[in-house]
């Protein structure tokens, strides 16, 4: 493990990746790593497509209202809606996304403004009414509201976070949208082991802090704010509280691991050290959208397994750039 | 200096507290605790500046009271009822829904606003409603607590009349659900 982590902190930066870094605004070890994933041609198609105003998007809550009737009441207001197809209840918004966040219907919680490829998490978890599931980096509360409208708030959800402001988010956003079957828990997710002593959970979604690479459309500061040692202490906490879920997953239950980044350091690396680790652990294969999992960058070759993991990349499927990962914990 | 965080404790709710939040409730509806609730535990956030009051299900307890031995303790739980301070309660958006929900065909406090006032209402603002031009389905007094609604039935917050004049009152704004985005973060 020790060999891989030396390979993915050395990096050679080529004169391509200095061009491409210089001319997109971008630190050039960011790009050199773009180029040993994908390719130059396909690298530049990521940096160009970065460059696109990003979609917004809405999840509408079908929990408190019927969404033919949201679309005909926003339309009222001069937003138009289009349905993402493989979302339950996304919606992208063509026109009018300026207002969308302030307007009355938001207020009530018919919907939830969220970017398509983040609401898949939710879709790969599948959460079922009567489950006991952990959002184990919860706030601001997008995902977590996601999981119970799935189950129209007949799940438990223990949704955790460490920030205090976030917090604050999180409930926020529960109580607006109608949920309230959820304990909400203000601690760091590696303390909550010990202080729960069992393997409580159906279902744990992950949607590990990461870099935010992946959101360089929505906030483009994410060009040069993070530096590889920053990616690797990331990763190093995202191992920390993967390790932490599974070990309050039950036997037979699903754990899904999520970033908005597109790293393989944040990604990859994290689950190929979990699996190996852990060995009762099974990716699954998932029903959402993206290419596969990478299982070689580098010269570094990650368990084969992880090509069931998915990719979605901004340049390819118009979104944020995510990663998305289902493992099972075998009986 | 380290600034060291009151530590708050989930427990049940005291007497004194289930009395503050049956009376308010005898004041707004006819409606028992346990059809909004079912079987519902009433819990309180003890602890800090005001007790925080939750109705709780047995699998959260079970939940609860294993936190409860340790030092990690829930930030909220279940649906938020409202707060109790100084011996008067603070009613919460949710609880408006739910009696809503629940209640709107036994006796219950609410009152409709027309789309002009629904606007300023979720400023934060007070408003002047005038009760003859938006059909009341309730008779509404001097010094009630009220639900707010639009002429959708849409929930938008809780209100008190604070006077009431030749068929106009003016409604003191508690909450709304404009709280979500002013301060809910």
């Amino acid at each position: 493990m020790e060999r891989k982590r030396l390979a993915l902190a050395n990096i050679t930066v080529s004169r391509t990746a200095i061009r491409l870094a210089k001319r997109y605004g971008y630190l050039p070890y960011m790009v050199q790593r773009y180029i040993d994933m994908l390719g130059v041609d396909e690298a530049e198609k990521l940096l160009r497509a970065n460059e696109e105003p990003y979609l917004r998007a809405i999840r509408c809550n079908d929990y408190l209202i019927d969404c033919d009737k949201l679309v005909e009441r926003l339309s009222e207001k001069g937003i138009v809606l289009e349905p993402i197809p493989y979302t339950r209840t996304g919606f992208a918004v063509k026109m009018g996304s300026d207002k969308i966040g302030f307007l009355h219907e938001y207020m009530l919680g018919y919907y939830y403004i969220q970017d398509p490829a983040s609401m898949l998490p939710v879709e790969s978890l599948d959460p079922r009414p009567n489950e006991t599931i952990l959002d184990g980096a919860a706030a601001p509360g997008g995902k977590a509201t996601q999981i119970q409208q799935y189950t129209k708030d007949e799940s438990l959800l223990v949704a955790v976070d460490v920030s205090r402001e976030r917090m604050r988010a999180l409930r926020s956003h529960l109580a607006r949208m109608g949920f309230y079957n959820a304990i909400l828990i203000r601690t760091d997710l590696r303390r909550l082991p010990d202080a729960l002593g069992v393997q409580l959970f159906d279902k744990i979604l992950l949607d590990a802090p990461c870099s935010g690479e992946g959101i360089v459309r929505r906030d483009p500061s994410r060009k040069t704010s993070r530096t590889l040692d920053d990616l690797l202490f990331l990763s190093d906490l995202q191992y920390e509280l993967s390790t932490a879920s599974y070990s309050m997953l039950k036997q037979g239950g699903i754990f899904v691991y999520s970033t908005c980044s597109i790293g393989v350091e944040e990604n990859e690396f994290v689950i190929d050290r979990l699996l190996r680790r852990f060995p009762d652990l099974e990716p699954l294969e998932q029903t959402i959208p993206g290419v596969a999992g990478i299982d070689e960058y580098r010269g570094i070759k990650f368990d084969p397994r992880l090509k069931k993991c998915r990719r979605l990349y901004p340049h390819i499927h118009n979104t944020e750039g995510f990663f998305i990962c289902k493992i099972k914990k075998k009986d | 200096m380290q600034n060291k965080e009151k530590r708050l404790v989930f427990r049940p709710a005291r007497h004194e507290e289930k009395r503050v939040f049956k009376s308010f409730l005898a004041t707004i509806t006819t409606c028992k605790y346990s059809t909004i609730l079912q079987n519902r535990l009433l819990y309180g956030l003890y602890g800090g500046f005001f007790i925080e009051l939750f109705a709780i299900t047995q699998n959260m307890l079970d939940l609860i009271l294993l936190l409860n031995k340790t030092d990690v303790q829930p930030y909220s739980a279940g649906f938020p009822l409202g707060i109790v301070k100084k011996g008067g309660f603070k009613p919460s958006l949710p609880l408006a829904k739910i009696l809503f929900k629940k209640c709107r065909h036994q006796t219950l406090n609410f009152l409709v606003l027309d789309e002009k006032a629904e606007r300023k209402y979720l400023y934060g603002r007070d408003v002047f409603v005038d009760i003859k031009k938006t059909k009341q389905p309730y008779t509404i007094r001097k010094q009630d607590y009220v639900i707010v609604v639009n002429t959708r039935f849409d929930v938008l917050g809780w209100g008190f009349i604070v006077e009431k004049v030749k068929g106009k009152v003016k409604l003191q704004n508690i909450i709304d659900v404009g709280w979500y985005l002013r301060s809910g973060g």
